[in-house]
């Protein structure tokens, strides 16, 4: 590099000129949104540095597994055991209630292993069978649905085949609108109105994948190559020809990858709508919850996983083989 | 042209494709429902929803919704500084061999519905806000961390390299080589993890975590069809504007 004429340092930039300001303020800016966030909310995160907040939480998460909660205390300390000769286990009706009163005396949690667990949670898995293909159904139904609807809106709302700016801007406005209200919302709201089961979980479904759809096939349809589409116009075809010959084979790959994605999200959705009665596995789940049965919980939430985990990994490998 | 064979395979696919949906149908129960009953009855509330406007609920209608914004607020900006750890542990070029064990981690949490997330959180602090943010909190990071590792992966490896060059240590090749040019990145990828959260926030109160979803959900029950109108008109409205403002603010970031 060429030596300038007069050899001075170069300037050091200024604190404003480096951007330091910027972030100082930005910084300060989120401090202050902290601050008042978290002082008109009232909340306690110092809840955390409690050994009973997470006392509470582990024992949840126990009670999920194969152990069973004997005796508990508070800010008791966690035993494990096991049931031994002159203590029956519990779930066979007969306790030693003295011996239980003695455990929480001495300031401990007594977890119980349960040896009949993987017997009991298989026969139990049997059971969740259908609410479980019913939460598949449901994302298959849900999906299948919103395409079918999705396909004309999705011409509508491409820049390219649209001549009519007020139908492409409302059609693009309502789609937003659509898109803004969160799936479990629009379930519990159908929930309400259609009544508890599957249907307003389709339906729910079916308006959440066909938002989803128009938005993603709309934009791969206005990114297409205009070529064919104009020599088709320029051999006279009317717009339904110009669709079936110069749209659909551009795009058909795209859409059936994006199809596969939002049955993929459809599942995921499916297996928590049943929160709000909306059918499915959460339903359930919600019902186990309430009736404290976690060893139950636990299992289908490992269900729900697995499926959630299978069914990534196969729309996946379906994307990639397409696109 | 297509051969034979891919023509017999496209077939066979669409022939699955229909068993499925097939299978699908005629499973999914929905047959006991009585349309005749059920659609003049949907039909009248979403008339009541139209015409019992409740707007005397206004006043308390704002105060949740101002608890749902900072709920996302306070649940975005706890998963973005705690993703920040995670993003590097599975970058490539920042942990090498463990970046793989990073990402199956991230991906483990992305997978944990954050509505299951929160019950468990509920159960150690109680119902309210604090749990929802910290359902948030944790479920973002699997995201907010995914965002962040690949932004670290793709950064100009000059000025780390000239750092080290100079005798910087790894912290001080971080500081002042990685993060100022991440930066940016991660303050884009939160605003849109602050519009995703936005929703979730509206939704976790349906567990009891805090926001607008439970007054939606006793709306519901109760059932108030004006109320449940106008709760769901805010959520519509509110989001949008978070979406419009935060969609606004990237474009100036990046």
């Amino acid at each position: 590099m060429a030596q300038p004429a007069n050899p001075t340092q170069p300037k050091k930039p200024s604190f404003k000129e480096s951007g330091g300001l910027k972030s100082l303020l930005g910084l300060i800016a989120l401090l202050l949104v902290y601050v008042a966030a978290s002082t008109h909310l009232g909340i306690e995160p110092s809840k955390f540095a409690s050994g009973e907040t997470w006392r509470q939480m582990a024992d949840l998460l126990i009670r999920m597994g194969p152990y069973e909660r004997i005796a508990s205390c508070k800010n008791a300390n966690i035993v494990w055991g096991e049931p031994d000769a002159d203590t029956e286990a519990p779930w066979s009706g007969k306790t030693d209630l003295d011996k239980v009163n003695a455990v929480c005396e001495q300031g401990k949690t007594l977890y119980w292993y349960r040896s009949d667990y993987l017997e009991e949670q298989v026969s139990y898995t049997r059971d969740v069978w259908g609410p479980l293909m019913q939460t598949l159904r449901m994302a298959i139904v849900g999906a299948f649905l919103g395409a079918l609807l999705a396909i004309p809106f999705s011409l509508l709302a491409a820049r390219n085949l649209v001549r009519s700016k007020a139908v492409y801007h409302t059609v693009r406005i309502i789609l937003n609108l659509i898109r803004t209200i969160p799936d479990l919302v629009l379930a519990a709201v159908l929930s309400g109105a259609l009544g508890l089961g599957a249907l307003p979980g389709v339906v729910a479904l079916t308006i959440f994948s066909f938002a989803l759809l128009v938005k993603l096939l709309s934009e791969s349809i206005e990114a297409i190559d205009p070529g064919p589409l104009e020599a088709m116009r320029a051999c006279g075809a009317n717009w339904l020809q110009m669709v079936t010959y110069g749209v659909v084979p551009q795009v058909l790959p795209q859409f059936l990858a994006y199809w596969t994605y939002v049955l993929e999200v459809d599942v995921r959705a499916s297996t928590v709508l049943g929160f709000v009665g909306a059918g499915g596995i959460g339903m359930t789940l919600m019902a186990d919850l309430n009736l404290t049965r976690f060893r139950n919980v636990g299992s289908i939430i490992a269900i729900i996983l697995l499926l959630v985990v299978v069914m990534e990994y196969v729309s996946t490998k379906v994307r990639e083989r397409l696109v | 042209m297509k051969t034979s064979l891919q023509k017999w395979m496209a077939s066979l696919w669409t022939v699955l494709a229909a068993i499925i949906l097939y299978w699908a149908f005629s499973g999914l129960e929905t047959h006991a429902v009585n349309l005749s009953e059920t659609l003049p009855r949907a039909g009248r509330i979403f008339y009541l929803m139209a015409t019992e406007f409740d707007s005397a609920y206004l006043p308390d209608l704002v105060a949740k919704i101002i608890e749902t914004i900072e709920m996302a607020i306070l649940g975005t900006l706890l998963a973005s500084l705690l993703a920040v750890p995670f993003g590097f542990l599975a970058a490539q070029n920042m942990v090498k061999r463990l970046a793989g064990l990073g990402k199956f981690l991230l991906s483990l949490i992305r997978t944990f519905p954050e509505i299951i997330l929160a019950l468990v959180f509920i159960k150690g602090v109680g119902p309210g806000p604090l749990a929802g943010i910290f359902a948030m909190g944790v479920h973002s990071i699997g995201m907010l961390g995914k965002l962040y590792s690949e932004a670290i992966e793709s950064i100009d490896k000059g000025p780390q390299e000239a750092l080290m060059s100079t005798g910087a240590n790894r912290i001080q090749q971080i500081w002042f080589a990685v993060i100022p040019q991440v930066l940016p990145e991660f303050a884009s990828y939160a605003l849109y993890r602050f519009e995703i959260n936005s929703r979730a926030a509206a939704v976790l109160g349906i567990v009891g975590a805090g926001g607008i979803g439970a007054p939606l959900i006793f709306a519901i029950q109760k059932p108030a069809w004006g109320r449940v109108a106008i709760i769901l008109v805010a959520i519509i409205f509110v989001v949008s504007l978070i979406d419009i403002g935060s969609g606004w603010l990237r474009r100036k970031l990046v």
